[in-house]
């Protein structure tokens, strides 16, 4: 099944637009992440949490599954296919780890952001969610990366 | 299989199983969640 010329670009930019904003999202994730585990005064870092939960629910959250169910109608809607090309394969198997990860650990995001809205302010007890945080990101952005440098360069290999 | 697929295999592998063992290392970078007593 092959999509027409204009439906398949205006998947492809949907694919390309989602994919690169779900990078760039967790890129500033990162950024409050790092925030959030050095900073000392309690009103940044409250803020920090509150904004990284908010970030994570409405912008990374959608961006992620937009990209992978983009991605997945677009392999399937021109001649790539999903389970062609070694590079196609390879970026499904890196997004559907991510976005798992990823929905996994929006519950620790969470736990964090209400734990900043509480009266009784307490993160220190949480200090090694915190800094799990900035590993996680770190490693996201890395993934994400290579998932672009595939599509990017889509090197070559077929399955058969 | 492409030599290339080979070679981002043994990496992802090896990126793979660094980051799980920080991740499940219970403390440190790896914890999820604060330990019983943790305090601050």
């Amino acid at each position: 099944m092959t999509m027409a010329p204009g439906l398949r670009k205006l998947s492809l930019t949907t694919h390309v637009a989602t994919s690169v904003a779900w990078l760039g999202a967790v890129l500033a994730f990162l950024v409050l992440a790092i925030a959030g585990l050095t900073r000392r005064d309690e009103l940044s870092v409250r803020a920090v949490y509150i904004a990284m939960d908010l970030v994570t629910r409405f912008v990374i959250v959608p961006l992620c599954l937009a990209s992978l169910l983009s991605g997945i109608v677009q392999s399937l809607g021109t001649p790539w296919g999903l389970f062609r090309h070694y590079w196609v394969v390879i970026k499904l198997l890196l997004t559907v780890v991510s976005t798992a990860l990823l929905l996994l650990h929006a519950q620790v995001v969470a736990l964090l952001g209400r734990t900043a809205f509480a009266a009784s302010f307490a993160l220190g007890g949480l200090r090694e969610a915190r800094a799990q945080l900035v590993v996680d990101a770190a490693a996201a952005v890395l993934v994400l990366l290579v998932a672009t440098t595939l599509a990017t360069f889509k090197p070559r290999g077929a399955l058969r | 299989m492409p030599r290339w697929v080979k070679v981002f295999a043994a990496f992802a592998v090896v990126l793979t199983a660094a980051f799980a063992s920080l991740h499940l290392a219970g403390r440190g970078a790896g914890g999820h969640f604060p330990h019983a007593g943790a305090h601050e």
